[in-house]
């Protein structure tokens, strides 16, 4: 009796061997989330991805303003291939003041430099007009937009606006359309952004990242867990006697 | 067992802007400037970060400021900021008053995290009233904390040392 539990003790905490190494390691990275910034840092491997089958979607919005391209792919707004900010649901238009690129997105207008650094996100309690419709400017390069209530138009830094029903001489900008085309770039960097290691750490930890069958697993390698504690107490209080 | 996975994927993509758009909104921040000079608000100005404002507004937030300037009220002694902080994942859009170098008032606008709601409560927010900057850049008192809430707590708390610094760069500048 005594030799044959030994025997399964040995093969029993060898199977398991591997799997507790996986536990130990995830649980340890768990439980330093904060410090090792794994929430913040995205997964990049491909094959990882592939496995969760994460992919970006095909289609995107695209409007050009200046030289700059201005995309809008699932809910992250691109400017290039710069991540400017997200989330957002609709592009609905550019516009260039000759000193600052301004997209209005969601219910937001994003400021940028021409260098594409951002200046500032307007909302509507920064005063920008509610339910944008279309972007424009006057012959004075001024920032106009169309909304649901009519046409405003902005001061020369985009601080204040005001009603501009009476000005004639507004341009609007072309609307954003659908693209598939040079996108992919864009696409490889939304896929990235999507999983995080925290994500990862808490499926291998738990098991998920098997599919549905990983948490049954896990559970079994617990009961093998317990059994070997028990098996092992069972052999040292023979031992010592 | 692959095509378990992908659906978990896709729940996990589809759910990712899902929790980004959703957000308890507490106040209006229009509202909120509004009520901030009762029913009043003067026109909006903008501060223009220079490089050693930004380091400053580093050392408190922990990362640069996104922008390059930002959006505030001031009439007389009192200025307003509307401003967000990451908790966690989401920003926390916080308003806060000052007055007279102190705050006045802060108040948490839109929550849009899954945890660390309860720093909406008075009972948490009422512990910034009359809070100033000591000479290292932090609050003269100490704000308690929220169990379960450290992240929300830390990030209200940073908004309130980033708008007292930009009041009084405001200040100086008069």
């Amino acid at each position: 009796m005594h030799k044959h539990l030994w025997t399964w003790h040995r093969r029993l905490g060898a199977l398991i061997a591997i799997i507790v190494i996986f536990l130990c390691i995830s649980g340890i990275a768990l439980n330093h989330t904060e410090g090792l910034k794994l929430d913040q840092r995205h997964v990049q491997a491909d094959w990882l991805l592939d496995w969760y089958g994460i992919d970006a979607p095909s289609e995107a919005w695209s409007v050009q303003v200046n030289e700059t391209r201005i995309v809008l792919l699932g809910d992250h707004l691109y400017a290039d291939d710069t991540l400017i900010a997200a989330p957002y649901s609709t592009l609905h238009g550019a516009g260039w003041n000759g000193e600052m690129i301004a997209i209005a997105a969601g219910a937001e207008m994003l400021l940028l430099t021409p260098e594409l650094t951002l200046v500032e996100r307007m909302t509507v309690s920064d005063g920008l007009p509610a339910d944008i419709q279309a972007v424009g400017s006057d012959s004075e390069n001024r920032i106009a937009v169309l909304t649901t209530e009519g046409q405003w138009i902005a001061d020369r830094q985009l601080l204040g606006w005001e009603p501009a029903e009476e000005i004639t001489d507004i341009q609007w900008l072309p609307t954003p359309v659908q693209t598939t085309e040079q996108i992919d770039g864009i696409r490889e960097h939304y896929r990235e952004r999507i999983l995080n290691w925290e994500r990862v750490f808490l499926d291998i930890h738990s098991g998920r990242i098997l599919g549905s069958a990983g948490p049954i697993l896990m559970d079994l390698v617990a009961l093998m867990l317990l059994g070997l504690s028990a098996s092992g107490l069972w052999l040292w209080s023979r031992r010592v006697r | 067992m692959t095509q378990i996975l992908k659906h978990f994927a896709a729940l996990l993509v589809a759910a990712l802007p899902l929790g980004l758009t959703h957000a308890a909104v507490y106040q209006e921040p229009a509202e909120f400037v509004n009520e901030s000079f009762h029913g009043k608000p003067p026109a909006s100005s903008a501060l223009w970060l220079t490089p050693e404002l930004k380091k400053q507004m580093e050392e408190i937030l922990g990362h640069p400021p996104t922008g390059m300037r930002v959006r505030y009220w001031h009439d007389q002694e009192r200025t307003t900021w509307v401003m967000d902080e990451i908790g966690k994942e989401l920003p926390i859009t916080t308003g806060i008053v000052i007055n007279k170098d102190t705050i006045e008032r802060v108040r948490v606008l839109i929550f849009r995290e899954s945890r660390g709601w309860e720093v909406r409560h008075d009972f948490f927010t009422d512990q910034f009233r009359g809070a100033g900057m000591n000479g290292k850049g932090s609050l003269d008192r100490n704000i308690d904390g929220i169990s379960g809430a450290t992240l929300s707590v830390r990030a209200v708390e940073k908004l309130a040392r980033v708008a007292l610094l930009l009041d009084q760069t405001i200040k100086r500048k008069q």
